[in-house]
């Protein structure tokens, strides 16, 4: 039931008036993961601010099950679409505190236990609940700022790039963490990555965006085995343009 | 004191003068145009307050203490540039600020309700006021720009936009009120306060003088308080925009 169809004729103003994206369309339903993948700068970020309400789109609408932003109220709204931003800001308080924010904010009783145990499952189960938030280092900030996000218990996730800080393993949990979530709460995604592998093995759909718009939307098989565009070639590093810097042309003799 | 012995208070003027012309400090325009303006103005209210006493008109008065709270909402909304409505919602909290302050004074009989006491009272709490808004509001700016992260966290977990501002809120009223809390901790030891000086100066009993700078100083740390916390109320849904509910970047060039 839970559609997100957004067309996003956006001039976003970007100090000197660039547009960063325009005629962004597409829909996800529930409990789809569709990676966003694309190079720095083609305001992948920003898409997923505008649809969580912390940026103004010039132009366009945003749905959920049929409903748009525009209807609901703002807090509402960004409590069924949770943002996990790429940088974590703990709030002030403890662990603990930061876990029962959510709850706290809303009115709403605070399920101590099970966030404890999503911790746990993230790997954060050795940590103190009484400790200074501020105090964790950047991947813990990062899992307990998902983790806080989940606690909303949202329809749909925006997620920018959770697991950048990561170690490999820590990563790898993570991703289980939230299929497991997925296929429990049918909770809709969308996720920035960089991680090409991670793409790959989290997303059943891909968003490849290149020139202000979404370039490609594809089944994730599809588009890393055969992408449709050669921008998409050559993002995947086998394109004709195979002057890609990313390649293994790093290796000197 | 005679008009003969205030004009040889110029002779302080000319040691500045003298020293700006010695020193190259360039500043002589600037202290004339300030001698002026401080005689002229001063001169004036000195002459308007003797009308004002005599006329015992409460609507007078009243005028008086409006432009002191228009003069001191102008003076403040340099602070909050950009925010819509920001010298009416100044104004306001000006205003119960000082209706607060009178109403406990003339109530409870602390003062008399004569425009001697009146004026002066509300000129330096509305002053004082004015001082706490400005710093309330130039912290708010700053603070609501650099705990962006903060706020739009909390929005992002579901909080109305009250909530999210709440710990800059608190933030920007604690800074506000330091320069006040300040100087009630260091008056009467760093420095003699203006008011109580002139009245000892005009022959009044020192010790009747200081019953009347703790009242000022009591007066003070509530009319701030106060002030920043309407402010407060007043502003914080201005931080916000009306359709999403996003926060609004002041003070970029755009």
């Amino acid at each position: 039931m839970d559609r997100l169809a957004k067309s996003l004729p956006a001039k976003k103003a970007d100090g000197g008036r660039r547009m960063l994206f325009q005629e962004v369309s597409g829909s996800i339903s529930s409990g789809e993961t569709v990676v966003v993948l694309g190079r720095s700068g083609q305001g992948k970020s920003t898409l997923l601010r505008v649809l969580s309400l912390l940026e103004q789109a010039d132009s366009g609408s945003v749905e959920l099950d049929g409903k748009s932003c525009a209807d609901m109220e703002p807090r509402l709204w960004r409590r069924q679409v949770a943002y996990v931003s790429q940088t974590p800001v703990m709030l002030p308080g403890s662990v603990d505190s930061n876990l029962a924010a959510p709850s706290a904010l809303n009115g709403l009783p605070f399920e101590r236990e099970q966030a404890y145990a999503l911790l746990d499952e993230a790997g954060l189960g050795s940590i103190d609940p009484g400790k200074d938030a501020s105090e964790l280092s950047g991947g813990e900030k990062q899992r307990l700022s998902l983790i806080r996000s989940l606690l909303l218990k949202p329809h749909f996730l925006l997620l920018d790039e959770i697991t950048a800080s990561l170690d490999p393993g820590s990563a790898l949990s993570i991703e289980k963490l939230l299929s497991r979530w997925r296929s429990e709460h049918g909770t809709g995604m969308l996720w920035i990555s960089h991680d090409q592998e991670q793409a790959a093995r989290a997303s059943s759909r891909i968003w490849f965006m290149a020139g202000n718009m979404i370039l490609e939307d594809a089944d994730t098989g599809r588009f890393f085995s055969r992408p449709a565009t050669p921008e998409g070639l050559a993002f995947l590093g086998k394109g004709p343009s195979s002057g890609d810097p990313g390649g293994s042309g790093a290796e000197e003799s | 004191m005679s008009y003969t012995a205030l004009a040889f208070t110029v002779l302080f003027i000319m040691i500045t003068m003298f020293i700006s012309y010695w020193q190259k400090l360039g500043l002589e325009k600037g202290i004339a145009i300030g001698t002026i303006r401080a005689a002229v103005q001063l001169l004036a209210v000195g002459y308007v307050l003797q009308a004002v006493f005599e006329s015992r008109s409460h609507w007078l008065l009243a005028a008086i203490i409006a432009v002191m709270i228009v003069v001191a909402a102008r003076n403040a909304s340099a602070k909050g540039k950009g925010v819509p409505g920001i010298f009416w919602r100044i104004a306001a909290a000006l205003l119960a600020t000082e209706l607060l302050m009178m109403g406990i004074l003339l109530l409870l009989g602390i003062i008399e309700p004569t425009p001697r006491y009146i004026i002066p009272l509300s000129g330096m709490t509305i002053g004082n006021a004015m001082v706490a808004g400005g710093l309330f509001l130039t912290q708010l700016m700053r603070e609501s720009e650099s705990s962006r992260g903060e706020i739009e966290t909390l929005l992002a977990l579901g909080a109305s936009p009250r909530q999210a501002v709440q710990g800059t809120l608190k933030r920007a009223v604690r800074y506000s009120m330091i320069p006040t809390i300040d100087g009630m901790k260091t008056v009467g030891l760093v420095q003699l306060p203006g008011m109580m000086t002139g009245m000892i100066i005009a022959g009044a009993d020192p010790v009747e003088a200081v019953r009347y700078q703790i009242l000022i100083v009591f007066a003070f740390t509530s009319s701030a308080a106060v002030t920043s916390m309407l402010l407060g109320a007043l502003t914080y849904r201005k931080l916000f925009s009306d359709g999403i509910g996003m926060l609004v970047r002041y003070g970029r060039a755009d």
